[in-house]
């Protein structure tokens, strides 16, 4: 049995017998959350006893199609882990431009960390895309509370916040190459 | 181990996005992501791997849907 951290099927296909090979997924809804974080890379290298803190100030919400976790320019003050489903980013371009979708996320990412760092309004609007979105939140003033009884979760979470807002900006440096619309 | 995942789509209309999976994808295998399915075209490694992740870049093109 194939488990993994996200909920999508995954198939494989095999030219010669001209069938596809489905991999069945476990479906994130269906993870325990201390078994998600322990895939969620803003959680890497926190001992199973931190990740148990953690575990302790997440809860779960369900998103359904159109649901918005975030609106750009609103206050923000959480964080979420999408368990399973898919959520799409999106930013206006102008006031009388209509709004760009800079990326979908998946299981194991994260929204709402830049607020987290600084404090600040919402940089961009997410939605739910798929039903079911499942999503981890977390109060931001848990997670500071959370950080000053533990400054080792503090240091290593920023660290990993960091690794993912670089990530992100690879991504979109790479999304906005043109050398994707060139044949392979 | 998992696997972060950035993909970009052969598509200027698709954002592209960045997922998890925990087995590596490889060059012409297919992927079902929300309604869409897509056919992996190009796999790079972005980063070298790193506290039990990989760092992966795919090139997908849409096979069904949207």
């Amino acid at each position: 049995m194939y488990l993994g951290i996200e909920s999508y099927k995954k198939k494989s296909y095999n030219a010669r017998r001209k069938t596809f090979l489905v991999l069945i997924i476990t479906p994130g809804a269906l993870m325990k959350t201390l078994e998600l974080l322990r895939r969620v890379e803003l959680f890497k290298n926190l001992t199973e006893k931190e990740l148990a803190q953690v575990e302790n100030i997440c809860v779960e919400e369900q998103l359904q199609e159109g649901d918005f976790f975030s609106i750009e320019g609103e206050s923000g003050k959480t964080l979420c882990i999408i368990k399973d489903g898919l959520m799409e980013v999106e930013i206006t371009t102008g006031e009388r431009m209509p709004s760009k979708v800079l990326l979908h996320l998946g299981v194991g990412q994260v929204l709402g960390e830049m607020s987290l760092v600084d404090r600040g309004t919402r940089s961009a609007t997410a939605r739910a895309i798929k039903i079911p979105t499942n999503i981890l939140v977390i109060q931001h003033n848990n997670f500071h509370k959370l950080c000053e009884s533990n400054y080792r979760i503090g240091y290593v979470v920023m660290q990993n916040v960091a690794a993912d807002l670089s990530f992100k900006l690879r991504h979109r440096s790479l999304s906005m190459q043109g050398r994707y619309n060139d044949d392979l | 181990m998992t696997y972060k995942i950035s993909y970009v789509v052969l598509d200027k209309d698709h954002p592209g996005g960045i997922i998890n999976l925990e087995s590596p994808p490889s060059r012409g295998e297919l992927l079902v992501i929300g309604n869409v399915t897509y056919e992996v075209r190009e796999v790079i490694e972005l980063m070298p791997p790193q506290g039990g992740f990989h760092y992966l870049h795919l090139t997908c093109e849409i096979v069904e849907g949207e």
